[in-house]
């Protein structure tokens, strides 16, 4: 169910029995494994927000998920890690608070990939995601649990976190609309950093009406995050063309899974027939995204994640002169640790040039090759992923192949721009899925070339 | 191959990994380091830092107080407590 | 031989605003702990830092008084370090672009003994919390209501060249600190830390290895610690121990007189710095510069040489007028409309000072007014008055803030002056006291003072004391 039918059910069932029904559902059959925690007060919140009244709130008693490095005042903030295992947070994010203050309903902390750092939702202290699609298979990641509850149907948006396609990629694995803002649109106030500049949150939904509504409701300036940028927010439809022009690098999808290329290029034509115009264009710079990703987002994590160390919160494990190294050796798991210790290495002495600086500059570079080809384009478009989703403990000991599946979405954090993953058609129990890019803060065309794919009958 | 040196960096980020653990984990990582040498060869020019990559604007605040009420809270964290101080063991952080 | 010393400074400043760096917690201790702290400065997950105005403001400040070079491009950068009283196990700071550089100080050892000590660099950055070791127990207690108050550090080039230049740096900096209204800068109050860096050298001869000395909590002990340093690697190289002196890091401890080894340079940390992600580098905003370009204050020392030139007053005066911010504004109001500078200064600095000392007050907050203080100075020099009246008419105003001549006037305490009338007085006090007179004929010189004293007392003080003094030295050699 979308929002729109949720609203209706709400008003026509009572906003208690829906939600009831709701906590049911996620305490009966989240065979998934998506949610790490419930909020065990959400029939008092929906029973104030009925008594306020007013119910013309965009999102009065709308149920959504969070992923649980978000942080919702008075519940758990584990990050799917041990270290954080019963850390309840004392405020609430940005976005948690532009959510109720719409209306919505926060029912739980959706699992994740530890500190977000995992692209099949293996990572966690709390146990693997299944795909709600087939549950033998990953979910992907690292917003593994999010995009289980709406693949699911256990409600009808999740709020993830996007630092090298984290939404988009799960969201493509199970079926669902993935959305990454513009750097800057979306307030990181309340999302534990992973890696800050690359960082964003994005909705998980079903529809791009949805996904449009929850960012209109959650983006815009915010005082707590010096990141957040102050460009108004387009109007409806703003900057929108009834045709546009779409680049699309063929090269780089030769080598992908089949069936995604064929579906993919499929795509492209149905668009070339509808009166866009398609450009074949190159990208050079890619062969630098993903060490350039993993040298930055990996620095940046090593600095983000010091501060936990069982001292002022956490799991302390012990209270002797070793604690900070025990509490993180039994806190952190594998994943966490290899990231942290890369990242550590390539900022330090005497590395920090050959790595670090240098993955500075290629950003910048791979940043400037996208954005000059948007003076010539409207749209970007890619499949979201090269490969399909895998069985459950298939890729455990392969290192790489997660780091090089974020191929395709990579870009879109080291530019900055925003991205959108919509499926387009199912092969077997998956579905293919297309990416489109666009400049800086022209989501409305991403919304509308959104809406479109959906009506050329890839999904509802 | 890199010079990888795993007890500096366990040091420097303070994660106490056995010897078993650590072997593992350093294969794992030179691999990484391996596959992300190819940055090496970005050509050689002097980084800006300074060059607005994304549009963000100098956010500050204004230098009043505002008191938030969440000492109750963050004091109910603390894993160790003595009066209203954080109690960690003597000489922690020391060498 | 011809030794010669090279010390530096690094210096750290609490900044006396409001809030914290980056947050709006209120920047103050002495409170209960853990009592002014939230999310951001106690590091919790999905913090962020916005950074406090005032820090940028100060920081441009003393730039712009120390004739320092600005970085209008500028950043923040991560110090990476673990350590219990840093939240987020690191720190945020400025490493390659500080917002100033190259600027001076000036200072002067005694009257026109003037030297500029170069600053290195200014830059800004956040305090840690504060760290108690309880003597007996196996804890450490931590408050972190300092964790995260905005400091500015200053390092200046190795320009000095003894302790007492060291110290006379210090006290000049402070200063100019409290006359920019960047921080009170006590050093027993931790608002100024110094750390210094010491070595020695026979002259002509290359740099010695510097050492680091560390934990001095007042001017006195920086003198100290210096001292000791220096004597101690004189006596190395003299026995031929040159190598003996390592470039390592020296904890001075006051109530024994030595220092002792902290840490080696070879041990130093790593601390991986890389600009600061959640603060994007940023250009200082020119209106603001500007503005406080225009405001700019003079510094105590140029306000010092100022006042001795322009109000030809003496330098020990002017010296002790500029000591404080309040008063050497209030000092150059009453010559807005009195000239003689020295009589002015002489009058504030043994009177006035001493009221506000012994009633612990503040020259900001006392009821005598430049211009009442001016009115005193006219009905001095005029003779209406002599100076012991002078001083209780000073009083009078201090407690009752009343106007001086409006006293005089209510008090009658106009001098007596008419010749006559003190000779009529002055020949009555001989003719009652002729024993006295007759010794003192006789040879007993010292009964002068007698005499003037009954003069006094007959007149209630108010004989105008040069006139009566001439009148009656007349009077008693006829």
């Amino acid at each position: 169910m979308n929002i729109f039918q949720y609203k209706k059910k709400i008003k026509k069932n009572g906003l208690k029995k829906v939600i009831r029904e709701i906590m049911e559902n996620i305490k009966k059959n989240d065979k998934y494994n998506a949610f790490i925690s419930v909020n065990e007060k959400v029939l008092e919140e929906a029973e104030k927000l009925e008594k306020n009244g007013k119910n013309n709130k965009p999102l009065h008693g709308v149920p959504i998920s969070i992923k649980d490095n978000i942080a919702v005042k008075n519940q758990k903030l584990t990050c799917g890690s041990n270290l954080l295992a019963n850390f309840i947070s004392p405020y609430d994010a940005t976005v948690i608070k532009r959510l109720k203050n719409a209306g919505a309903l926060i029912v739980g902390k959706t699992n994740m990939d530890e500190f977000a750092m995992g692209a099949s939702n293996e990572y966690s202290a709390y146990g693997p995601v299944k795909n709600p699609l087939n549950p033998e298979y990953v979910p992907g990641g690292s917003s593994g649990g999010s995009a289980a509850s709406v693949s699911g149907n256990f409600v009808p948006v999740s709020l993830g976190s996007d630092t090298g396609g984290s939404v988009r990629q799960p969201a493509s694995f199970t079926g669902c609309v993935g959305f990454k803002p513009t750097y800057g649109r979306v307030s990181r106030y309340g999302l534990t950093a992973f890696s800050s500049s690359l960082d964003q949150i994005g909705p998980i939904t079903k529809n791009v009406d949805d996904t449009s509504l929850i960012y209109r409701i959650i983006s815009g300036k915010d005082n707590m995050d010096s990141t957040s940028s102050d460009r108004k927010i387009e109007e409806y439809k703003e900057n929108c063309k009834k045709e546009y022009s779409i680049g699309v690098p063929f090269d780089l999808i030769e080598d992908i899974d089949e069936d995604i290329k064929k579906d993919f290029l499929e795509t492209i034509e149905q668009l070339k027939n509808n009166g866009h115009t398609i450009k074949k264009i190159s990208f050079e710079t890619i062969k630098y995204a993903v060490p350039t990703y993993q040298i930055i987002s990996t620095a940046e994590a090593s600095s983000n994640l010091a501060r936990f160390d069982g001292i002022i919160y956490g799991n302390r494990k012990q209270n002797e002169k070793n604690l900070v190294s025990v509490t993180r050796d039994r806190g952190f798991g594998i994943e966490v640790k290899r990231r942290c210790m890369v990242g550590t290495f390539v900022l330090s002495s005497g590395y920090s040039d050959k790595y670090y600086k240098n993955a500075l500059k290629a950003k910048k570079i791979i940043s400037k090759e996208l954005k000059n080809h948007f003076k010539n384009l409207d749209l970007l478009a890619l499949p979201t992923t090269p490969n399909k989703p895998f069985k459950i403990g298939e890729k455990s000991d392969d290192v790489l192949y997660l780091y090089k599946g974020d191929l395709f979405t990579i870009p879109a954090n080291l530019s900055g721009l925003p991205a959108i993953s919509i499926p387009v058609k199912k092969n077997g129990d998956f579905y293919s899925s297309i990416q489109f890019m666009s400049n800086s803060f022209q989501e409305e065309i991403l919304f509308d070339i959104g809406r479109e794919i959906e009506k050329m009958g890839g999904k509802k | 191959m890199s010079d990888f040196n795993i007890s500096k960096i366990k040091k420097l980020i303070n994660i106490d990994l056995s010897e078993k653990k650590e072997e593992n984990i350093k294969k794992d990582i030179e691999d990484i380091l391996d596959y992300v040498e190819k940055i090496a060869d970005i050509e050689d020019s002097k980084i800006n830092y300074f060059e607005k990559s994304v549009d963000v604007q100098n956010i500050v605040h204004i230098d009043t107080i505002e008191k938030k009420e969440y000492e109750k809270k963050i004091k109910e964290n603390f894993p160790k407590k003595i009066k209203d101080y954080l109690a960690v063991p003597k000489y922690l952080g020391d060498d | 031989m011809n030794w010669e010393s090279v010390i530096g400074l690094e210096i750290h400043t609490q900044l006396n605003s409001r809030t914290k760096a980056f947050c709006d917690c209120k920047a103050e201790f002495g409170e209960e702990p853990n009592t002014n702290i939230c999310p951001v400065c106690m590091g919790y997950p999905g913090s962020l830092p916005v950074v406090n105005e005032e820090l940028i403001k100060k920081a441009l400040k003393l730039g712009i008084a120390t004739k320092s070079k600005i970085n209008y491009k500028t950043k923040f950068d991560r110090k990476n370090y673990f350590y219990p009283d840093i939240p987020k196990n690191y720190q945020i700071t400025q490493y390659d672009y500080p917002i100033c550089y190259d600027g001076k100080l000036t200072i002067d050892l005694k009257e026109r003994d003037i030297k500029d000590v170069r600053i290195n660099r200014i830059h800004m950055e956040e305090d840690t919390g504060k760290v108690f070791h309880d003597k007996d127990d196996k804890l450490t207690l931590i408050d972190y209501n300092r964790a995260g108050i905005p400091l500015l550090e200053i390092v200046t080039e190795p320009d000095l060249r003894s302790s007492e230049e060291a110290h006379v740096f210090l006290k000049e900096l402070k200063g100019a600190l409290r006359y920019l209204d960047i921080s009170e800068a006590n050093m027993e109050k931790g608002e100024l830390r110094v750390d210094v860096n010491v070595s020695v050298r026979k002259k002509g001869e290359e740099l010695g290895t510097k050492v680091e000395l560390k934990n001095m909590n007042s001017f006195k002990a920086v003198e100290k610690a210096i001292d000791y340093e220096i004597k101690r690697q004189k006596k190395l190289i003299i026995n031929g121990k040159k190598e003996d002196i390592k470039q390592e890091t020296r904890m001075w401890i006051d109530d024994k007189g030595i220092s002792r080894v902290m840490r080696t340079k070879e041990e130093a940390a790593d601390y991986r710095y890389f600009p600061e992600p959640d603060i994007p580098a940023f250009e200082i905003d020119r209106e603001m510069f500007k503005k406080i370009k225009k405001n700019k204050i003079e510094l105590p020392l140029e306000k010092k040489y100022r006042f001795i030139n322009e109000y030809n007053i003496s330098y020990y005066n002017a010296s002790v007028l500029t000591s404080d911010f309040s008063l050497s504004n209030y000092f150059e109001e009453i010559l807005e409309n009195y000239d003689d500078g020295e009589s002015a200064a002489n009058f504030v600095i043994n009177e006035l000072l001493s009221l506000v000392n012994e009633n612990d007050d503040i020259i900001d907050n006392i009821k005598v007014s430049p211009e009442y203080m001016y009115k005193i100075l006219k009905l001095l020099d005029s003779d209406v008055i002599s100076s012991k009246i002078a001083k209780k008419i000073l009083g009078e105003t201090y407690n009752t803030g009343r106007d001086p001549e409006i006293i005089v006037e209510e008090k009658g305490w106009k001098q007596m002056s008419d010749s006559d009338e003190l000779e009529n007085i002055i020949e009555n006090v001989i003719n009652e006291n002729q024993d006295e007179y007759n010794r003192y004929k006789d040879g007993e010189k010292k009964l002068f003072g007698f005499f003037m004293g009954q003069v006094m007392k007959k007149t209630k003080g108010q004989a105008n004391p040069k006139k009566a003094n001439k009148i009656l030295r007349k009077k008693l050699e006829e």
